[in-house]
């Protein structure tokens, strides 16, 4: 096995890869019909995918990208057909067996997330070599968050089996899920490989409910402000963030302003570092990619960098480093509940 | 794309009702927001609510704002880095296009007069509003104009033709009237009526050839549909438009009031509510966007103190289309 380093970009598809509309009863019907061509990728994100493969093998990173879905087999060929439009090398999809649960007289898993994703997860890391670190992207639109840090923390050894099967009981999830994630969690080694978790905000949630879920877990509005953390993370370069940025230009529209606005907003909110926010926005005035005078220090900067150290050094890092599952579960539930009403209502 | 500064800190500090006024219309328009007030507090509260980050930036004025009672000279001396005196600073420098405040009116005013420039040819700006009135056509706009409301208390025939001519053209771009009809409120219909300013102020316009003058206009008729621009001066216009605020808030009340006494009320409310419904945003002052001062090169717009999110999100919104229109 070679001692190079390891990343493991893990995606989620809908409403996070995909604008996906299940927001309607239209969009919902629709889905099973769309080809490869009718579906529409989020801004920048097809990019971004490319930009960290590109940037892992310049580096000579050993780099994997993995979609999990909770789409059925049968989208897969418009699924697939996508990524391949969209040029996005990856090293697998998983689907969700809606067929074999209908079989199974299991109708409640029909809809139910945790249990199938956190499963997926764990099956697909207790196969990576050891060491192998992770970046996860989700969205705000059902429980990525939840599964994903339960995921980060499971893996870590935060969260033992007994506080597993209690979290996934309070869940309602299906006690043959239940013992299957068990058996897993107690397989995969216990390392902090977890980076970072990305929850793009498709419904714009308020970044403060996220809080609770620590500074591991990074909401964000668009996909410049995912990249600008990968930048400062080390795992995307320069030029990979150029492309999203020109790729958001082609693609969403955007201006300079909504970009630069962008970039202070994820420096505000404490998940980009000051001397990240200073490069990056610096390079990218050097690629022109961004106006030049936005680039340099201006009277406002001095007032955000003050608000970035008395906002962030005060706010998020008191944010807990493990989730209280429990507490948060009642909220998630009224959420669900919510969106299901939505959903009929629609 | 229009680029509105907004005074986040108002007379009482609390940033959180201009937050989410800028918010919901980040959420639902391209208009770009720059919040001035205390960084600190701005982003605490815009993390709490649903926002679009892509329109909206942040400009740090930490100082504690102006009260509506902090007399304006001597408190602005004091204030040039509060969040009213950095809005109004960031539309002189061209940084944004216009600027939205509930904070002290008087110190917004003098800020406009020290920092802005007036429009060619004009000598006197004036605070506008709008009221509801009765329109026979579905077609017509259901508010009308009045100025001033507050920048003069009193003033000559020149400054009242200025005031005319400033009102027709912001109903004609604004509202889109092709040919607005002008009125000057009066104690009576006639041409001699009112005194010599007035009287004079009727000659002019008369004779004026970008306004379509219609005429004197007595208070019970303001709400009659008859103009779409009313002139007057700051002091009348002033106490006119709080006492439309009065006689609306005083009719909400009696209406409550019949209500909780008898159930025959209750059942007539209930009933008429679907009629009435529709129609109450046009009595509540509350949901206005607020008060555009008109003379200046960009318009800024005043607030009332304790506006809250939807009216400084609608004053964003009409800064912004003035913008475009104007």
């Amino acid at each position: 096995m070679s001692d190079r380093r390891r990343v493991t970009f893990r995606w989620d598809l809908d409403k996070t890869y995909l604008n996906t509309e299940f927001d309607s009863l239209r969009g919902l019907v629709r889905i099973p019909f769309e080809s490869a061509e009718d579906k529409v990728a989020a801004p920048g994100v097809a990019a971004l995918i490319r930009g960290l493969r590109s940037a892992a093998e310049l580096r000579r990173v050993e780099v994997r990208i993995r979609f999990v879905s909770g789409s059925p087999p049968q989208v897969g060929k418009a699924i697939l057909g996508k990524l391949a439009l969209d040029r996005v090398v990856h090293d697998g999809v998983t689907f969700k067996d809606q067929w074999g649960r209908i079989r199974r007289g299991k109708f409640r898993d029909l809809r139910e997330q945790v249990g199938y994703k956190l499963t997926e997860l764990l099956r697909d890391r207790r196969d990576e070599p050891p060491g192998t670190e992770e970046y996860l992207f989700g969205d705000d639109w059902e429980s990525d968050p939840l599964i994903y840090s339960l995921y980060a923390d499971v893996v870590s050894g935060e969260i033992d089996r007994r506080e597993l099967a209690e979290i996934l009981d309070e869940l309602g999830v299906d006690p043959e899920l239940r013992d299957v994630a068990d058996v897993l969690a107690a397989r995969v080694p216990k390392e902090q490989i977890v980076r970072r978790v990305f929850i793009n905000l498709a419904r714009a949630t308020p970044p403060a409910r996220f809080r609770p879920y620590g500074e591991r877990l990074v909401p964000s509005f668009n996909y410049l402000q995912t990249a600008a953390c990968l930048f400062d993370e080390g795992v995307l370069d320069e030029d990979g963030v150029a492309e999203v940025v020109a790729a958001m230009r082609s693609e969403g529209g955007y201006d300079s302003r909504r970009l630069v606005n962008s970039l202070r907003d994820i420096e505000r909110r404490g998940h980009l570092s000051e001397a990240g926010a200073a490069v990056l926005v610096d390079r990218l005035a050097k690629n022109a990619a961004l106006p030049q005078s936005r680039a340099g220090r201006s009277r406002w900067r001095d007032g955000w960098l003050r608000l970035r150290r008395r906002v962030f050094d005060g706010v998020a890092r008191v944010a807990p480093r493990r989730a209280d599952y429990l507490s948060l579960i009642p909220a998630l539930a009224d959420r669900m509940a919510r969106l299901e009403r939505a959903e009929e209502q629609a | 794309m229009p680029l509105v500064a907004v005074d986040a800190m108002g007379c009482s500090g609390d940033v959180v009702p201009a937050v989410r006024g800028v918010a919901a219309v980040s959420r639902a328009t391209d208009i770009q927001m720059l919040l001035v007030g205390d960084a600190d507090s701005i982003q605490r509260a815009l993390e709490n609510t649903e926002y679009n980050p892509e329109r909206i930036d942040i400009v740090d004025a930490p100082e504690t704002p102006l009260g509506m009672s902090d007399p304006p000279d001597r408190a602005l001396a004091r204030h040039s880095r509060g969040s009213l005196a950095t809005a109004v600073a960031l539309v002189a420098d061209g940084t944004a296009h216009s600027v939205v405040s509930a904070g002290n009116a008087p110190a917004l005013w003098r800020l406009c007069l020290r920092h802005l420039q007036l429009r060619r040819g004009v000598a006197q700006a004036g605070v506008a509003a709008v009221y509801p009135r009765r329109v026979d056509d579905r077609l017509r706009d259901p508010l009308a104009l009045i100025l001033d409301v507050g920048a003069t208390v009193h003033c000559d025939a020149p400054a009242l033709v200025q005031f005319a001519e400033l009102g027709e053209a912001y109903v004609r771009c604004v509202s889109k009237v092709e040919r607005p009809r002008v009125a000057l409120l009066n104690m009576a219909t006639r041409a001699d009526a009112g005194g010599e300013i007035l009287i004079e102020a009727y000659r002019r316009l008369e004779r004026s050839p970008g306004v379509e003058f219609v005429g004197n206009i007595e208070g019970h008729e303001l709400v009659g549909g008859a103009a779409d621009v009313v002139v007057c001066e700051g002091f009348a216009g002033n106490v006119v438009l709080k006492m439309l605020h009065g006689l609306t808030s005083l009719a909400l009340d009696l209406t409550g009031a019949g209500a909780q006494r008898g159930w025959r009320w209750r059942a007539g409310m209930a009933m008429m509510g679907g009629n009435i419904g529709p129609q109450t945003p046009m009595i509540e002052y509350e949901s206005y966007a607020g008060a555009p001062i008109l003379g200046f090169e960009s318009v800024p717009i005043y607030c009332e103190p304790a506006a809250p999110a939807q009216a400084l999100g609608n004053a964003v919104k009409l800064a912004a289309k003035i913008v475009r229109d104007m």
